[in-house]
C-alpha cells in the first residue's frame, strides 16, 4: 500500500473521529447548561479549552460567548476542528482512496458532508442544535460501522483503526483535564458548601455523559459517581471503547499487523505501561492535569511516529536495504 | 402504440444502422426490431434507468470551468452503435497495420533517423517539431515500441469509407467509458444479449495487464505496475483509477514515486520503498522529469528519464512518443506503410492539405470556408475552424493564423461524419459520430473489440468531443455469422 494512501485513510478516520466527538461534546455541554443552576456552570470557554483553540478563538471573536463559540465550532471553515471543516477534510482525504474503501462509505462520507452543509447554520439555533448534532453522530457511527462490518483487516483498515483510537483517545483525555481543572479551581474556592459538591458530582457525570459513558460506567464501577471512578473508568477501564487504555490497545494491535512496526512497538509499550501503572486514586487528587499533560505528548510521539514510519515521502533508499 | 422510429429520417450522411431507402441495414435488424416493439414511455423509462446506472456506477468526467472542476455525470445514448464483424475484422487489420508502421517510424527517428535521410519525411519536420525530445535520442525500449497504447480516431465519410482521422499517441483516454457503456447497455437492454452474438469488451484490463508486464525489466510473474496520474483534478483521472483498479496497479502521483541511486523507480509504501517495472503514463511526457523536461513541473518524478534510459523501467507510452502524434505527421503514415512494412494503407488517410506547403496553403485561404482548420498540436477540439459552420470572422482569424505559423496548421475537406440514431427529446434523430479503438502493442498486439463510440448530441454538430458537449455510444461488434 501506497504510503500516501495509508496518510490519508488514517487522516480521513482522524477527521471523521473528531467530528463525532465535537457534536458529542457541544451536545453534551448543552445538555449541562440546561441542568446547572446559572453561575455554577463552567462556561463556554471550556469547550476552547478542551479542544485548545482558545487563542484562534479569540483572534476572531472578543467574547467568549456561547453564539460565537457555538458558531465556531459548527459552521467555522476557517477552524480546521470546525464540525464543517473536520467533515470536509475527511471527505477530501477519502476522494483519492475511493478505489481501497468500501463504495458505501464513500457516499455516507458524501451524504454527511451535504448534510452539514445544508443545516450547519440552521444548528446555531438552540432549537435546532440536538436534533442536528445527533444526526451528525448517528451518521459517524453508521460509516464507522460499515468499516467495522465490510472491510477486509487489511493494511487500510489498520490505518482507520489508528486514525480513530488515537483521535479518540486524544479527545477522552482532553475531557477528563477539563473536569479536573474545573473541580480544582472550585476547590480552590473558599465558602464550599454541599450544593457545590453536589454540583462537582453533576459535573463529572456530564463527562462521563459526553464520551456517552454514563451507563457503562454504572455497571463497572457504580452507581456514585466519584472523580476517582471516573479518573480510573477513562483512563484505565480495559473494557470500556472510549478509555484512553482501550484506545491505546487499539492502536497497539494495529501496530503488530504492521510491516517495520520496532519503534513504533516500542512506543506503544512505553505509553501502556505509564497508563496501567498509574494510580487513580492519586492522581484525582493530585496531578491529574500533568499526567494528562504527559499522555498528549505521548500521543503526539505516537502521530509522529505513524506517520514517519508508514506514511513519510521522505523515504530514502536505505530503507529497503536495512529490511 | 406509436413507433417511435418510423419517422426516423436519415440526413444524407452515411448513417450506420439505416440505409438511404430508409430500411435497417442487415447488421442493425434485430435492433431496430426490437426497438419498433418500444412505445416512447417504455423508451423513456430506459433512458431513466441509464441515467441511474451511471450515477450509481460514478462514471463521471471532469469539465474544467471558471468556477472549478465539475464532475459530472457521462452523456450517454441508449441506442448503440453497430459494426459488423467482418469489417471490423478488416479495419482492425488497418489499426495493427498502423501502429506497427508508426513504432517503427518513431523508434527510426530516435535512432538512425533512416527515413529522414532518405528525405521520405523531411528531416527539418520532425527535429524542430516541440514533440520531439531530444533527451531520449539512443534509446529502444522493450520490442523496439514506443507507443504502446494507441487511440486512433475513426470516421466514415458519405461514401461509406471509414477513414483515420488522427492516432492518438501521448497519453489517449475514454477506454473506460468504453467499458463502462458496455454495463450500462447491458443493464438498460438485457434481452438484446439474447439475440445477438456481441464481441465483448471487458477483457481490455487484463490485455493492458499483459501488454504493460510483457514490458517488465525484472523478468516476473507479476511485475509491479504504476498508473501515474496527475491527480484527482485532471478531467481523466476517473479513468486513472478505473484502470489502476481493474489491474489491481498502483495509482500513483509523482510524489509517491522517487529515484533511487541505482537509478531504479521505487514506490513509498507502509513497506518502504518498492520498486516499480513499468509506469503506465497518464501524464504528458514533458511533466514527467523535471531534471531533464519542464523543470517546473511538479507532477513528475525526478531522474525518471534516467532509470528510463538505464533500461530499469519501462514507461507506456514511452516519453518522446508524441513526435508521431501531430496533424503534419499524420500526413506522412501512408508513406511511412509503404517504406518500413512495403505494403499498401489498409485504412486510407483523410486527404490533408498542410499549410508549410506555399501551393497547398494557397488553396487552404481560398477555401475557408469548405474546409477544416486544425491545429497540429492541440487534441481535444480545441482551434479548430469547422469551414461550412463558421462566420467571416473566425475565418479572417484563422487566415491570419495560417500566415503565421503555417506548419503549424493542417487542412482536410469537411467530411459529412456518419450518424446513428440517438434519442433526442423528439424522438429519435440522426447524430454524427466517430469510432475511437484502442490499439495495443508490446510483445504482442490487440485491438479492442469496436472502441469508444463519440457522438455530437446537437443536430448538425461535427464536435463529438466530451469538453464540447459530446456523448457516447455503446458500440458493438457483431459476428452475423454466429446465427
Amino acid at each position: 500500500m501506497l504510503s500516501r494512501v495509508a496518510e490519508r485513510l488514517y487522516w480521513t478516520s482522524r477527521y471523521l473521529e473528531r467530528t463525532e466527538n465535537m457534536a458529542r461534546l457541544i451536545n453534551a455541554y448543552f445538555q449541562m447548561v440546561l441542568d446547572m443552576p446559572r453561575g455554577e456552570e463552567p462556561g463556554w470557554g471550556i469547550l476552547l479549552d478542551i479542544t485548545a483553540s482558545r487563542e484562534i478563538y479569540l483572534k476572531k471573536h472578543e467574547t467568549v460567548n456561547e453564539a460565537d463559540v457555538i458558531t465556531f465550532f459548527i459552521v467555522d471553515e476557517g477552524y480546521g476542528g470546525s464540525i464543517i471543516s473536520s467533515v470536509m477534510s475527511a471527505r477530501e482525504n477519502v476522494r483519492t482512496t475511493r478505489d481501497i474503501i468500501t463504495p458505501g462509505l464513500w457516499e455516507e462520507l458524501n451524504e454527511l458532508n451535504l448534510y452539514v452543509h445544508e443545516l450547519a447554520e440552521k444548528s446555531l439555533a438552540r432549537r435546532f442544535r440536538y436534533e442536528f448534532l445527533e444526526q451528525i453522530v448517528q451518521r459517524c457511527q453508521q460509516i464507522s460501522g460499515l468499516v467495522e462490518n465490510v472491510m477486509c483487516r487489511t493494511q487500510a483498515y489498520r490505518f482507520i483503526q489508528l486514525g480513530k483510537n488515537l483521535e479518540r483517545a486524544d479527545m477522552t483525555s482532553r475531557i477528563l483535564d477539563v473536569g479536573a481543572t474545573a473541580v480544582n479551581r472550585r476547590r480552590a474556592q473558599e465558602n464550599r458548601d454541599s450544593n457545590q459538591l453536589r454540583y462537582d458530582s453533576l459535573l463529572w457525570m456530564h463527562i462521563l455523559l459526553s464520551l456517552n459513558a454514563l451507563t457503562m460506567y454504572r455497571q463497572r464501577i457504580g452507581p456514585r459517581v466519584s472523580s476517582k471512578g471516573v479518573v480510573h473508568f477513562l483512563l484505565q477501564d480495559i473494557t470500556f471503547p472510549r478509555s484512553v487504555i482501550f484506545c491505546v490497545h487499539q492502536i497497539g494491535e494495529a501496530f503488530t499487523k504492521l510491516p517495520r512496526r520496532g519503534r513504533a512497538l516500542n512506543l506503544f509499550a512505553e505509553v501502556q505501561d505509564k497508563l496501567y501503572h498509574s494510580d487513580a486514586d492519586v492522581l484525582a487528587e493530585t496531578g491529574l492535569h500533568e499526567f494528562v499533560d504527559e499522555i498528549q505528548r505521548d500521543l503526539i510521539r505516537v502521530n509522529d511516529i505513524i506517520l514517519s514510519t508508514w506514511c513519510s515521502l521522505e523515504q530514502k533508499l536505505e530503507q529497503t536495504q536495512s529490511q | 402504440m406509436t413507433n417511435p422510429l418510423e419517422d426516423y429520417r436519415t440526413n444524407g450522411a452515411w448513417d450506420e444502422l439505416i440505409d438511404s431507402e430508409g430500411q435497417p441495414r442487415p447488421h442493425a435488424r434485430h435492433l431496430m426490431q426490437y426497438l419498433s416493439s418500444l412505445d416512447d414511455k417504455e423508451l423513456l423509462s430506459r433512458k431513466v434507468a441509464s441515467e441511474i446506472a451511471i450515477r450509481e456506477m460514478g462514471i463521471s468526467f471532469t469539465v474544467y470551468t471558471e468556477g472549478g472542476n465539475i464532475d459530472r455525470a457521462w452523456p450517454f445514448d441508449i441506442i448503440p452503435r453497430i459494426i459488423e464483424l467482418s469489417e471490423w475484422r478488416r479495419i482492425e487489420d488497418g489499426l495493427k497495420q498502423r501502429l506497427t508502421a508508426l513504432n517503427l517510424f518513431i523508434n527510426d527517428v530516435y535512432n538512425d533517423q533512416e527515413i529522414l535521410k532518405k528525405g521520405i519525411v523531411p528531416a527539418e519536420l520532425i527535429l524542430k517539431s516541440r514533440n520531439y525530445l531530444e533527451p531520449c535520442r539512443g534509446v529502444t525500449p522493450p520490442y523496439g515500441v514506443w507507443a504502446n497504447i494507441c487511440g486512433s480516431d475513426l470516421v466514415r465519410d458519405g461514401d461509406g469509407e471509414v477513414y483515420v482521422l488522427e492516432d492518438n499517441l501521448r497519453v489517449p483516454s475514454g477506454v473506460s467509458y468504453m467499458i463502462e457503456n458496455r454495463q450500462v447497455t447491458k443493464r438498460v437492454f438485457p434481452e438484446l444479449f439474447e439475440d445477438h452474438s456481441i464481441l465483448p469488451v471487458d477483457e481490455y484490463t487484463s490485455q493492458l495487464f499483459e501488454m504493460l508486464a510483457s514490458l517488465s525489466p525484472r523478468d516476473l510473474d507479476y511485475p509491479e505496475i504504476a498508473v501515474l496520474t496527475p491527480g484527482i483534478y485532471n478531467s481523466a483521472y476517473f479513468e486513472h483509477s478505473f484502470l489502476a483498479q481493474g489491474m489491481a496497479a498502483e495509482l500513483v502521483e509523482g510524489s509517491d514515486l522517487f529515484v533511487g541511486a541505482d537509478d531504479c523507480v521505487y514506490m513509498r509504501t507502509v513497506f518502504g520503498p518498492q520498486q516499480v517495472d513499468v509506469i503506465y503514463r497518464r501524464i504528458d511526457d514533458i511533466f514527467c522529469d523535471p531534471e531533464v523536461f519542464r523543470k517546473d513541473s511538479i507532477l513528475g518524478v525526478p531522474g525518471l528519464i534516467r532509470a528510463w534510459r538505464a533500461g530499469n523501467v519501462a514507461i507506456a507510452n514511452a516519453p518522446g512518443s508524441g513526435v508521431a502524434d501531430d496533424k503534419v505527421v499524420y500526413a506522412y503514415v501512408p508513406e511511412m506503410i509503404r517504406y518500413y512494412l512495403d505494403q499498401d494503407p489498409i485504412l486510407p488517410n483523410v486527404p490533408t492539405w498542410l499549410c508549410e506547403r506555399e501551393e497547398e496553403r494557397a488553396y487552404v485561404l481560398e477555401h475557408l470556408d469548405e474546409v477544416v482548420v486544425k491545429p497540429a498540436n492541440e487534441s481535444g477540439g480545441y482551434g479548430m475552424l469547422v469551414g461550412p459552420h463558421s462566420t467571416k470572422e473566425e475565418r479572417k482569424t484563422f487566415a491570419k493564423l495560417i500566415r503565421e505559423n503555417p506548419r503549424n496548421y493542417i487542412a482536410q475537406p469537411t467530411l459529412s461524419l456518419s450518424t446513428a440514431p440517438t434519442l433526442t427529446g423528439n424522438g429519435f434523430a440522426p447524430r454524427h459520430l466517430d469510432l475511437r479503438p484502442f490499439i495495443l502493442q508490446g510483445e504482442s498486439m490487440s485491438v479492442t473489440a469496436g472502441g469508444l463510440t463519440r457522438v455530437a448530441m446537437r443536430e448538425g454538430s461535427l464536435v463529438v468531443n466530451s469538453s464540447q458537449g459530446g456523448g457516447s455510444k455503446d458500440t458493438w461488434v457483431v459476428d452475423m455469422e454466429a446465427f
